[in-house]
């Protein structure tokens, strides 16, 4: 995990830097005159060996927690990024706890009544949820609870019913993914030789699905569900916009923007440690889902 | 008259492919005697699987299907019974080893949990007693250290100990019938030996009745007191283990025998039938067996031959004896 920290750093700091655009300019506006421009660049580091700024960026951040500070609000973007970050946490897990319970049912469903009426409907309403835009979808949702029958707040953040809505918009697409990889995942498992065994127990389909299979099944449906975790900790953009929620993914755009660096650095990095964390918990419990893997 | 266990009549299964169905087996009817084993032999692709898992009502639906036909255990028609009814059935009354050990036993589970899955399903046993009886069986089918096995996992064990582990399960709630099918085809031949033996001693202790589908007539040999011998979907030659050895009658299981390498003769080569199983579906009229047979004459090829008597329990589809059996 180390090394890949580092290249990651590496690459996020050097991407940042060999793009056009003067921070100069964005600190202090166009007006300054040439003089106390290459003061300002002198003061600032922007004139020394991109080798050395990367080492004193990272350094800070190992021995003082520190990202810097945001050219555009002046503040900690630690500070900044932490305010933050609890509000896309939320948001994300609530929307996984969406996805994985909505997908999951309708998976589980459609497989064990497969080609059935049910199956089919499962199946057309994921590709169905696929296909909807996320701001359109988020917009009905607004349009039918909460303006129409007013059971949540139309947007804003602070309480559990502030994240009903964002959550479930956001949770919907990942809900018809997993309930689609859940179905043919259990397809397959059940064509193996000890379903049948499990069968010829006079064991009830049901259970069989629910223990011998969903087992094995589950370890696409757990690497996948992991993937989506990491991309919705990367802040959902138009589900933040549209809901009005205080998150990292209309941070990001603001900051890319207005090219405020230390905060795009910073970002980049937070999404690469999320990403690595998300992918080590998936590792840990192909474990605990299979016990072959786990002796290896 | 020996009870009778389980009696199959005009069992039809029929398969689809596309749009087409074909039959696979075609109308057969046997019976199994309490106590007996059956050997069912024949080649591949010749029905005997499907026959065995028609018997447990698990012949993958779709693409297959029983089409018609009873199967009877002590008198119930198991192909009336509902799902949760033949449950009761299954594992419990008549229990089934299958011919991969590998892949068998669900991999995420141990065996322990296996084994007691099938006694706490058929036995009002608490979790405990069914731990205990679980170790038992483990023991019972010559497992060493049954305590460590227990809650070992199928992939740290060998084929041979995951065939014991398959006929503890089948074994555990002590049925009335056990269905192998070719449970010893995958294993090598010292442990081949070894399940043989196991299967006989167990039979031995609990009277079971065996129906013992293979293709290898050594095994129908050492094991079978009956032999079924099927071709293309049907029961060409039926007879006690003796007479099919030294008295085959049918063209068919003539050419299985003298298939056998011998100890005593020295040959070249060893015979072969030539030809290969006619694909199902593909003879619509006569006798199954003509492309193949060295004995074909014109009657093969327009009617079909008929199962008949020879002599006391020994029957044979076959033009040649027709006439011998008093009906044509």
């Amino acid at each position: 995990m180390v090394p890949m920290l580092i290249v990651v750093s590496i690459i996020a700091f050097l991407f940042v830097h060999l793009t056009p655009g003067d921070p100069i300019r964005v600190l202090y506006g166009n007006e300054i005159d040439a003089e106390t421009y290459q003061k300002l660049k002198e003061k600032e580091g922007f004139n020394d060996p991109l080798y050395l700024q990367y080492t004193r960026y990272v350094g800070k951040i190992v021995t003082q927690g520190d990202f810097g500070i945001s050219y555009r609000t002046k503040s900690n973007v630690s500070d900044e990024i932490l305010r933050r970050f609890s509000y896309t946490l939320f948001l994300t897990l609530a929307s996984m706890v969406w996805a994985v319970v909505i997908g999951l049912i309708v998976g589980i469903l459609s497989a064990v009544k497969r080609n059935s009426l049910l199956d089919r409907l499962g199946m057309v309403s994921a590709i169905t949820a696929l296909s909807i835009p996320e701001f359109w979808f988020g917009l009905m949702l607004m349009q039918i609870f909460a303006v129409q029958l007013g059971w949540f707040p139309t947007s804003g953040s602070g309480t559990i019913s502030h994240l009903i809505l964002p959550s479930l918009t956001l949770g919907l697409g990942v809900a018809a993914i997993i309930a689609r990889f859940t179905r043919s995942s259990i397809l397959e498992v059940l064509r193996e030789d000890y379903v049948r065994t499990a069968r010829a127990k006079g064991q009830n389909q049901w259970v069989i699905v629910l223990t011998h299979v969903l087992r094995s099944a589950l370890i696409p449906v757990v690497t996948m569900t992991g993937l989506q975790f990491g991309f919705l900790l990367g802040g959902a953009v138009v589900v933040e916009q549209v809901f009005a929620w205080p998150g990292l993914g209309s941070y990001l755009i603001d900051s890319i923007l207005t090219r405020d660096y230390p905060v795009i650095q910073a970002l980049i990095l937070l999404f690469s440690v999320q990403f690595l964390v998300v992918n080590l918990l998936v590792d840990i419990s192909y474990g605990l889902l299979n016990p072959q893997i786990r002796y290896e | 008259m020996q009870d009778i266990m389980l009696e199959v009549t005009d069992l039809t299964v029929n398969f689809r492919n596309d749009d087409t169905e074909y039959t696979v087996v075609n109308s057969i009817s046997f019976q199994v005697k309490k106590g007996e084993t059956l050997g069912l032999v024949g080649e591949s692709g010749c029905g005997k699987s499907v026959t065995s898992l028609s018997i447990m009502r698990l012949v993958p639906t779709p693409p297959g299907r029983i089409a018609s036909g009873e199967i009877r255990y002590k008198g119930t028609n198991l192909l009336s019974l509902k799902e949760k009814e033949m449950n009761a059935v299954r594992g419990n009354e008549i229990s089934m080893i299958f011919q991969e050990p590998m892949t068998s036993l669900t991999p995420v589970f141990t065996i322990g949990r296996q084994l007691d899955e099938v006694i706490l399903l058929h036995t009002d046993l608490s979790k405990k007693a069914a731990k205990a009886k679980s170790i038992e069986m483990l023991k019972l089918v010559g497992i060493p250290r049954a305590e460590e096995i227990y809650s070992s996992y199928p992939h740290e064990l060998s084929g041979g100990m995951r065939q014991r582990v398959m006929i503890a399960i089948g074994l555990a709630c002590e049925p009335q019938l056990l269905i192998a099918d070719e449970p010893t085809t995958a294993l090598d031949v010292t442990i081949q030996a070894q399940i043989l033996d196991l299967m006989r001693e167990l039979k031995e202790k609990t009277d079971t009745s065996i129906l013992f589908i293979t293709h290898d007539l050594g095994v129908v040999a050492e094991m079978c007191d009956r032999v079924i011998v099927m071709y293309a979907g049907e029961i060409v030659e039926e007879a006690d283990v003796d007479t099919l050895f030294h008295d085959p009658k049918h063209p068919y299981t003539c050419g299985l025998l003298e298939s056998i390498p011998s100890m005593h003769e020295k040959k070249h080569r060893l015979f072969s039938i030539g030809g290969q199983v006619p694909a199902a579906g593909s003879i619509q009229m006569g006798c199954r067996f003509r492309d193949r047979c060295s004995k074909a004459f014109d009657r093969c090829e327009k009617e079909d031959p008929e199962l008949v008597p020879l002599s006391s329990g020994h029957f044979c589809r076959c033009w040649l004896y027709a006439e011998q059996g008093g009906r044509s």
